[in-house]
Order: structure tokens, then sequence, then C-alpha cells
């Protein structure tokens, strides 16, 4: 019999970063616990955002809500290790969201603001004294946010200091948890293992427990798309031939290479500029001629049948082949892309990840 | 935290000339841009204003 879960239906997405400044991997460089651990890394130049391994509920964690963790921040936990300079590291964010509204929160501890790595593996549980930051949109539909850290977990969210009220979330419920890098300065590598969300550790592990594990690098989503996705891998094998024998009697992996081809629908100047290998995109203009060749990070999430994500992690890769674009009458524009995937030093050039959970 | 060092500044008693208070002031202001997050901009960007 066969397995209905192996069998993949329906739509890849692909989703793009460039410049490639900032990148989320599964790593076997660091493990705490098992053999492998999140690698988030921030190259130093470029625009902040949200490096990140995500975990998320399908459905609301419903007694994990805000007034548990300000009852007892130290059932959360991270293992870290960070390359030795002294900067921002890792942020625990949690997004709680309103059973009865539409009302979400993202509430973000910032234990290691300004501190120094000391490359060794070193547990974190959320403390009543570390610092927050929030902001989100309350039960009325209003908006809030507070980032002047002047707030710790045990004084909870006290509201937005404009004084429009306080917004009551302490019956609201967790839906996500993200470990992320934000600042883009300085360059630096944090490892993140055995994360502990409500007294419940999960090991950072391909095919681990964590549920809806996912890397992601403030990346964006190319859009619609035409006749899906394309992922070509192919190898070049030099036959070991002897006299006395027919058939070969070994063989030798002389190259590799794995393209992704896929036809986007919609043809922004963003789509554009990442089909184009060489093309320079400031603002709303487009230039051509620039002499450079961009790296891109792309990131490939399809769902299986038994509702679990699978990505397929391309820490580098330019973009080649022609991009040839149709105008006519009455139909749309498609913007050809091909992606070539490139080795970095101490990673994989291509990753596939399974979730079990 | 700023405002916590002011006063801490304030009330030291060994600052005794103006060139010493203006190097610690200096300080004070570097480390208010090292701890404070730039995710706060996102969200001043996501929902307009500065809180």
């Amino acid at each position: 019999m066969g397995t209905i879960a192996n069998v993949l239906v329906g739509k890849a997405v692909l989703y793009l970063r460039e410049p490639n400044n900032a990148k989320a991997e599964m790593s076997d460089q660091q493990a705490y616990a098992g053999s492998y651990s999140a690698k988030l890394y921030k190259s130093g130049s470029g625009n902040a955002g949200s490096t990140h391994i995500e975990l998320a509920s399908s459905t609301l964690w419903t007694a994990k809500t805000v007034d548990a963790l300000v009852a007892d921040p130290t059932d959360y936990s991270f293992y870290y290790y960070y390359s030795a300079v002294t900067g921002n590291f890792i942020q625990f964010e949690l997004k709680y969201e309103d059973p009865d509204s539409d009302g979400w929160m993202e509430l973000t501890v910032v234990p290691h603001q300004n501190t120094l790595g000391l490359a060794t593996w070193t547990k974190k549980a959320l403390a009543l004294t570390d610092k927050i930051g929030y902001g989100g949109i309350a039960e009325s539909g209003v908006s809030f946010f507070d980032w002047d850290l002047g707030d710790t977990i045990a004084e909870a969210v006290t509201g937005p200091l404009s004084g429009t009220g306080t917004p009551a979330v302490g019956d609201w419920q967790l839906k996500r948890v993200r470990l992320e890098l934000w600042e883009a300065s300085p360059e630096r590598t944090a490892y993140v293992d055995s994360i502990e969300i409500d007294g419940t550790t999960y090991t950072i592990e391909p095919g681990g427990t964590a549920p809806g594990m996912k890397l992601d690098s403030a990346s964006t989503e190319v859009g619609y798309s035409e006749e899906g996705l394309t992922i070509e891998y192919s190898a070049e094998v030099e036959d070991v031939r002897v006299d006395e024998e027919t058939f070969p009697i070994g063989a030798a992996l002389t190259s590799e290479d794995v393209a992704i081809t896929m036809n986007l629908a919609e043809s922004s100047m963003y789509n554009l500029d990442k089909a184009m290998a060489g093309s320079l995109l400031s603002g709303s203009i487009l230039k051509l001629g620039a002499g450079t060749l961009k790296t891109l990070n792309a990131r490939i999430e399809i769902t299986n049948p038994a509702g679990y994500k699978r990505h397929i992690l391309i820490p580098n890769c330019i973009a080649t082949g022609g991009v040839a674009m149709q105008s006519r009458k009455n139909e749309k524009t498609v913007v050809p892309i091909t992606l070539r995937a490139l080795k970095t030093a101490s990673e994989a050039a291509v990753t596939i990840i399974e979730n079990v959970a | 935290m700023v405002k916590k060092k002011e006063k801490e500044i304030e009330e030291m008693e060994v600052i005794e000339n103006e060139d010493e208070v203006v190097e610690i002031e200096a300080k004070v202001e570097l480390e208010e841009v090292k701890l404070q997050p730039e995710k706060a901009l996102y969200y001043e960007k996501l929902f307009g204003g500065k809180k």
C-alpha cells in the first residue's frame, strides 16, 4: 500500500530575498541537542527585518495566554550560540490572538540587546525583568504599540504611551513564536536550539516535533504564477571503464545543478528585477547594464496532503536564462524566471526540509 | 533607561569640569542608540505615529 501523505499535490509558493544579506538555515555546524540547529545570519549591511525560526500552531494554543506568560515566563526558553561580537541578538517574539475578535498582538521580549556573543551554548529562560516591546490591533480595531522598552514582562502590556487606553489582552492566546535577529548590523550569527514553549521543549531538527517550523528572512512572495514551478536537479556522471569489462566498473560525480523555473504572472518591478540577472532596481527605476550579478535567497513552500509544510531552502542562487516578455492585447505579460543554486562554503547548496508536525 | 542614567550623572559629585560632563552625556546617547531596537520603526511604519 502507498502512503497518501507522500503524494505531493498543489502549487508551490516561491519567496525571494535580495540583496542576499540575511539568511535563516537549518545547520549542522552547531547543535545543542540532536544534529541540527537553526542558524540565523546577518551580514552587517542592508535593511533590518526579521530573520527567524518560527514555530506555529494550526489552531490557537488555548492555554498559553498572555496572563500565563506573565505568571511564569521561565516556561519559555531557548539555547543559543552567538558569534563573538557585540550586538542585538535573539528577540523572542510571541504572537497572540484574541479568540473573540480580530485583535492580535506581537509581544517581543528583547533579553539580548547589546550583548557580547560568547561562542558557547547557553540557556536563556525568559524572566520577569526582561524588557518587552509590543504592537498590534486591539479588540476595538484600534492599533497600539509601545517600543520604548520601558516595560518588562512583569509589567506586561500597559497600553500605548499616547494614553488612548490599555488594550485588554490577558486572555489572548498564543498562535506563533519567532526567535529572530532584526537589526542588519553588526555581522553576526546566532544558532538556536531546544526552544521551550510553555514547558514543552522542541529540539530543532528536520522532521522534529516543533510544530509548523519555518525558517525565513523577511522574504517576498512572488505572487500569482502560471503553470506552476519546476525544480530541476541534474547531475553529470563520468563512467570508469576498463578494457576487460563491457559495463563501467565505477562512476564519479563530476557536476551537479539545481534550477528553478517559474512563470510569474505578476509583472511587478520587483519580479522583473529578480528575473534579470544584472538588473538594478532603485525605487521606480530599473536599470540594465550596471554590470552586476545579483545573488538571491530563495525559499519554496509546499504543503503535503497531511497538511504539513515542506520547505526547499536555497541560501544562494542567481537568476539565469533569458527573460522574454510578450505584451499582447487582452493577454497578461508573463515574466519567466530561472534560478540556479550556488554552493556556500559551510552549508549545503540546497536543503529540503520536511515537517512532520 | 536614559533618564535613569542622566539622574545618576546628576547625583554624581565627582564631576568637576564641563568637559567630563559632555563626554559622559555622549556615552549615554550612544547607549540609547544601541538599546533602541529597530523593530520599533517597523511598527511606526505599520501603524503610523511614534510611540
